[in-house]
């Protein structure tokens, strides 16, 4: 079997290598491009598409940071990041320091989708968190960047941040495993595969089990008298499926937040209680390499049917690299249930 | 005859490569796949005889300033090539009769001389 590469890169002719990389932790998703000839330059939009001809599909939209040009070679490397790393760039600073940014009686939602719209990035999409900040005290926003910000609320209430590929800024219950949409919490939602993959596609597969991120007790301090905890002897193995003694009897890994913004105790309780069922699981990690395929992407769930490593059960995806150069298209990703 | 931007040469020996650049990539459950990732420009390599300095150091000034010349032969059309390198020995020669508009006693020079085209 064989295909033609196809690639292009706003601005860039000549390309020789390009490689898009994205994580579920990660601030934003990144491209590199190594190209002969460029129109690009700082700040410009720059629109990625990787594939084959007749197969191929847009990967990345950002903005260029960094254009470096490597001598004698005449060859550029041109890194972007995407649209969120506005929301990093946007540092607020009110002229008046008695008079910050303020907020009351606001949803969670509603507060960073006003951070984001602060940073120019007004294409937004988020779920509903039944969270509501500043009921007691006003949420006062100064001195921090805009994703900073935003990026605290998500992680009080266990939810993702992220832009995705249109440029569009996304704040959803998105937790690093396949959803089953059992749990309860607002906006867990069952994910359906977006493909199957199997051994015609897969060069390379090393399933392990992790329990490094793994905490069974969730401290949370909130405003004056306001903080709660979370805790369960037993942590969930993806393996089984079940509730499991993982570590030892009686022995707790902690995991803390703090926020002077959770100022109920019913708060503190959910955030709690959402980041214990976040970080209680051992994470079942395999490491997939497969024939490059611009349909995978951070945070979509596919299935993986592998004959040789005997497994068929559906992951999370992530981390993804897409690497497209004179080597071939190959897609790398890191699996998460 | 030969000629390389208006140089005359002796060409003794001609060779020439035009590559694709194919990755052969592996999956675990099924045949290898070939992924096309373009075609290497045309790369001429000459072995030829060169009389007298005076074209000699033309020859060598053609490698420095990426410029394309034509190569002129009786094989092809000209065609446009640029200098990537020069190897040369001087010739211990009495009595050259090689270029008969040239003194007889000139240096020859043999030259490996590697030309790229850019497509």
């Amino acid at each position: 079997m064989s295909k033609v590469l196809y690639a292009t890169a706003t601005g860039c002719s000549n390309i020789e290598s390009i490689t898009v990389t994205d994580n579920h932790q990660a601030t934003t998703s990144t491209a590199v491009v190594q190209c002969v000839n460029k129109t690009v330059d700082i700040g410009d939009q720059m629109v990625v598409s990787l594939g084959y001809v007749g197969d191929n599909g847009v990967v990345f939209r950002g903005y260029v940071k960094q254009i470096e040009q490597a001598v004698p070679d005449d060859v550029y490397t041109v890194t972007a990041h995407n649209v969120l790393i506005r929301a990093v760039d946007y540092f607020i600073a009110s002229t008046n320091p008695e008079n910050p940014i303020t907020y009351n009686r606001i949803k969670a939602e509603r507060l960073v989708q006003n951070l984001m719209n602060l940073a120019g990035l007004t294409s937004f999409s988020a779920g509903n968190t039944y969270f509501t900040f500043g009921i007691n005290y006003p949420v006062e926003v100064n001195l921090v960047s805009a994703y900073d910000f935003s990026k605290m609320v998500a992680d009080l209430l266990a939810w993702g941040l992220w832009a995705d590929r249109n440029g569009t800024v996304n704040f959803y219950n998105r937790k690093p495993y396949p959803m089953d949409g059992l749990s309860g919490q607002p906006g867990d939602v069952a994910d359906t595969p977006l493909k199957t993959i199997t051994d015609t596609s897969i060069i390379d597969f090393s399933p392990a089990l992790d329990e490094k991120d793994l905490r069974n007790r969730v401290v949370v301090y909130g405003s004056e008298g306001v903080f709660a905890q979370a805790s369960s002897a037993t942590s969930y193995n993806p393996r089984t499926g079940s509730m499991e003694q993982i570590l030892p009897n009686g022995f707790y890994k902690t995991a803390a937040a703090a926020s002077q913004w959770i100022d109920s105790q019913s708060m503190a309780q959910n955030a709690a209680n959402y980041n214990l069922a976040l970080y209680n699981r051992l994470a079942d990690i395999g490491n997939l390499t497969v024939l490059g395929d611009h349909d995978l992407d951070t945070r979509e769930v596919i299935t993986v049917n592998s004959t040789e490593a005997g497994i068929n059960a559906s992951y999370y995806i992530f981390f993804v690299e897409h690497s497209w150069s004179s080597k071939g298209y190959t897609t790398s990703m890191q699996l998460r249930r | 005859m030969w000629y390389y931007n208006n140089v005359r040469i002796i060409v003794q020996d001609y060779s020439s490569s035009d590559e694709q650049i194919i990755a052969r990539l592996n999956p675990i459950g099924a045949g290898t796949v070939l992924h096309y990732f373009g075609s290497e420009d045309q790369i001429v390599n000459l072995k030829a005889l060169v009389v007298g300095t005076g074209d000699f150091e033309t020859l060598r000034a053609m490698k420095d300033d990426q410029a394309e010349y034509a190569l002129q032969s009786p094989w092809f059309d000209n065609i446009s090539y640029g200098l990537r390198s020069i190897k040369f020995n001087g010739m211990l020669t009495n009595c050259q009769t090689l270029r008969p508009d040239l003194p007889t006693d000139a240096p020859v020079f043999e030259l490996d001389l590697e030309l790229y085209r850019d497509e």
